[in-house]
């Protein structure tokens, strides 16, 4: 790893753990911490794991990438 | 720092935790085992995320991946990291099927007393007190030794003082408490990384100081490169993800958040819960690359992390220090008070004590037994105080080896019998102790462990096979 490479690790770093922070804040202001007694839960929708199938997918690309590829 | 200004920050820590978990008590009901427990489970996806990171997160991780990292350069951030995200991506399959198979479990030993017998419940009660009851000892302990060093407090009086601050909001809120101290305590984590690891960066120099220092101090073909040594992973990974990585399945305070949140977003949680925790890892690693650069001869590299935290952030250092380190032990210690008090609630007194005790008189036992726990781990801390840290935190993963594959075939399929379930876990703990105290190493006493437990459950079931079927698995109370 060169000097960007080491340069990009910290920028990346950081922006990483600022997106994950702003997004939890926003998602908390969004849905609160409980669900109303009055809305009624239902089993996890095939359309919701498929979704999130997809971002653990995505989150093994890209560190995989990242540990093998560009270093 | 002088003593009482480390008593300031204890008790102000400390006071603003209760005043939060009083404030909640006013706004949620906790008038019932569910409520106190899990939330009625009805806690948001994001509210049960944040609590799930605090709960990943511990004060080993500010002194332990600076230090991975400084023996074995940047590789050291996913070795350290990968394998607890796996842990945590694991529980996603695990908890949805338990739910589903059982909507009213709160434990998952629970779920081994209506699935499997009597003593295979006690058997995975002992073990979940264990682990339990070790985790939340080895926090007070990092807690007392490291926050008592800083402020020149006796470490046994700051054990207590920790453990008497998660006994007092712990008793008011149960679960909520938990969850919305988390927040706080995720909130001062992130405010130590992303604020004071970029000024550090800054205060040292710049990238372009830290690069050059890192040239000429260390081999950057090895120590600047993510591709490890095969030894250094065998080392510094294996461990991790044969042993500690499954902690989050044996984990009771993971899976009472598991209970805990909306049905419907189980994945969501605990996907953001995992790759948030991740994100961490690298702010700690950039201190370990610090150290690399400022300090390249330590001879405990232990010190690593503290090296650059003192040498770096002048005298704030110490204060910041302990307020993230007091937020990091409390979110593990109280999870793990209330999943113990939880187990003895539930799965104790309920089932074999007082059968018919109304849901107000489980509240009132829940709250007396947060207390016994409370005590209890400090005595355990105080037990194990002289014992090496890194030996407690192995061999608190015996009883992880020991659920996760059981637990597995339980859920997934009908053969798997209680003889088979008690029969290996009974083998694969005496084994793992046989071979940590006969000195094996670590990733192999662990794969020794597994396999075992892939194997013989089966293999036992085949046997002696179960005539369950799922269905016998009715709900005792409706889900809201």
């Amino acid at each position: 790893m060169d000097q960007t490479g080491l340069s990009l690790l910290i920028l990346g770093a950081v922006s990483y753990q600022a997106i994950i922070m702003a997004g939890l804040i926003v998602w908390l202001w969004k849905r609160g911490i409980r669900v109303p007694a009055s809305v009624n839960i239902k089993q996890e929708s095939t359309t919701e794991r498929k979704k999130m199938a997809g971002v653990v997918a995505l989150f093994w690309i890209t560190t995989l990438a990242i540990i093998f590829g560009t270093w | 720092m002088e003593s009482i200004a480390g008593y300031a920050i204890l008790f102000g820590f400390g006071i603003a935790m209760i005043a939060i978990a009083w404030y909640s008590n006013q706004k949620v009901d906790t008038s019932t085992t569910k409520g106190f427990f899990v939330a009625n489970r009805r806690a948001t996806g994001p509210f049960v995320a944040a609590s799930f990171m605090a709960t990943f997160m511990w004060g080993a991780d500010l002194v332990a991946v600076p230090q991975t990292v400084y023996l074995t350069g940047i590789s050291g951030i996913w070795m350290y990291g990968l394998p607890i995200v796996v842990g945590g991506f694991a529980i996603i399959p695990i908890s949805s099927r338990l739910r589903s198979v059982l909507p009213d479990a709160m434990t998952y030993q629970e779920f081994f007393y209506k699935r499997l017998d009597e003593k295979n419940h006690l058997l995975f009660v002992g073990i979940g007190i264990y682990t339990m009851l070790l985790a939340a000892a080895l926090q007070l302990r990092a807690a007392g030794q490291i926050i008592g060093g800083l402020a020149s407090i006796n470490p046994y009086v700051v054990a207590a003082i920790t453990a008497g601050i998660v006994f007092l909001y712990s008793v008011i809120t149960g679960i909520w408490a938990s969850l919305s101290t988390d927040w706080v305590q995720v909130a001062t984590t992130v405010i130590l990384t992303i604020v004071f690891v970029p000024y550090m960066v800054v205060e040292g120099g710049g990238i372009s100081t830290m690069y050059a220092g890192l040239v000429s101090n260390t081999d950057p073909g090895t120590m600047l490169s993510f591709i490890p040594s095969w030894g250094t992973f065998y080392e510094f990974c294996l461990p991790f993800l044969l042993g500690w990585a499954l902690w989050g399945v044996a984990s009771m305070s993971v899976w009472q958040r598991a209970m805990a949140v909306r049905r419907d977003k189980i994945s969501r949680t605990f996907i953001y819960g995992s790759i948030g925790w991740f994100s961490t890892i690298p702010m700690y690693g950039i201190v370990g690359l610090l150290a690399l650069v400022f300090a390249p001869d330590l001879g405990a590299p232990g010190d690593a992390g503290i090296e650059v935290y003192t040498s770096l952030l002048g005298g704030v250092a110490a204060a910041i220090f302990i307020a993230t380190l007091m937020g990091l032990v409390l979110s593990t210690v109280d999870s793990a008070i209330l999943a113990l008090a939880l187990l003895a609630t539930k799965d104790i007194y309920s089932k074999y004590i007082s059968t018919d005790i109304d849901s107000k008189g489980t509240v009132r036992v829940a709250r007396l037994s947060i207390g016994l726990f409370t005590a209890l781990a400090l005595a355990t801390t105080y037990a194990v105080w002289n014992v090496d840290f890194l030996t407690l935190i192995w061999i608190n993963s015996i009883g992880v080896t020991a659920v996760f594959f059981p637990l597995l075939y339980c859920l997934y399929w009908e053969k798997t019998s209680s003889n088979s379930v008690f029969a290996t876990a009974i083998v694969v703990g005496s084994a793992i102790v046989y071979m940590l105290y006969t000195g094996y190493s670590i990733p192999i006493t662990y794969l020794v462990g597994h396999g075992i437990a892939l194997v013989l459950t089966p293999l036992l079931s085949f046997i002696w096979p179960s005539e369950f079927e799922f269905s016998h698995l009715t709900p005792t109370e409706v889900e809201a």
